[in-house]
């Protein structure tokens, strides 16, 4: 049993504290999910209904009111210090830049700007899971998110795993079937966090004195 | 008499802050800026009645400023650790170390 509890562990703890209510899963797996389809829409070549590519905007707007009319109550306001702040800065900036490079260089292969079926292949493989597994580590370091350590690691096996599926399948689909199941597992964990969070936290008449 | 003074630094220790209860408001409230009730009772799971003679307590030792505004028409406290409050949480942690380190 770990009794070094610091202040900065205690901190982390309650920060965590947010996450109970499930809405981030709900978000992030939304996120994912609504991405794969669409990156497999593109790399098939169907026309992507206007309905796809906007879906997420309504969701995060849906779960955003979730979270200040509902959850929010229940589990009560709390500011942290100018610190985690700064953390969360890092942490946007850092799931911003990632999410346009991965973008961009799921387009270009797509496209097949990047030729990833020369002798370097493995080597462009092995930047990928290097680029993921740094940029979901980090988040989970910045953003006390800890399944983000397993969702880094899925997605940066995704490519390799992706790669020998390709003669069974017949294309490449880039490991979308991984962000597509990771997705689905956010979400459901996050509605199961979510059923639990309202159990547990009820709403309740406010006696404060 | 190094004896005697060992024991002297566990029984000179704030006994205010040594209670669980408010042990457990007052580290909640020195990891961050501010909470309210809601988010303390949560946190501690402390009932309403005990969470707010606790913070009476703290308030009324100058640990903690309490600050009692309206949502609506729903009274919202908000509390935060005072200067004070820091300075005899730092010593009351450096005392508790200092006695288990003996252990």
């Amino acid at each position: 049993m770990n009794n070094n509890i610091t202040g900065k562990t205690l901190e982390r703890k309650t920060y965590r504290m947010l996450y109970r209510d499930g809405i981030f899963d709900l978000s992030f797996g939304s996120m994912l999910i609504i991405y794969s389809i669409n990156m497999y829409l593109y790399i098939n070549n169907i026309d992507t209904p206007f309905i796809m590519r906007i879906l997420l905007v309504p969701i995060v707007i849906a779960l955003s009111l979730v979270k200040i009319f509902i959850t929010q109550k229940r589990i009560g306001y709390v500011k942290f210090k100018r610190s985690r702040n700064k953390k969360r800065l890092i942490s946007f900036i850092v799931a911003t830049s990632a999410l346009m490079f991965t973008t961009i260089i799921y387009i270009l292969a797509v496209k097949g700007k990047m030729d990833a079926s020369d002798k370097n292949e493995w080597l462009h493989l092995l930047i990928e899971f290097i680029f993921l597994v740094s940029v979901f580590f980090l988040l989970a370091y910045f953003t006390e998110y800890n399944k983000f350590y397993i969702i880094g690691l899925a997605m940066g096996f995704g490519s390799p795993v992706s790669k020998y599926l390709e003669p069974y399948l017949g294309t490449r689909y880039y490991g979308l079937a991984l962000v597509f199941i990771i997705g689905t597992y956010l979400l459901a964990s996050g509605i199961i966090l979510l059923i639990i969070f309202l159990n547990r936290y009820p709403e309740t008449v406010n006696n404060e004195s | 008499m190094k004896a005697s003074n060992d024991f002297s630094i566990i029984a000179g220790i704030n006994r205010l802050i040594h209670e669980p209860a408010r042990m457990a408001v007052i580290s909640l409230l020195s990891v961050v800026e501010e909470s309210d009730f809601t988010f303390l009772m949560n946190s501690t799971g402390l009932t309403q009645g005990n969470l707010s003679s606790h913070l009476t307590k703290l308030e009324e030792a100058g640990y903690v400023e309490i600050e009692k505004t309206f949502k609506g028409k729903r009274p919202h406290t908000v509390a935060r650790l005072t200067d004070t409050g820091q300075k005899e949480l730092n010593q009351y942690i450096k005392t508790i170390k200092e006695f288990l380190s003996y252990f």
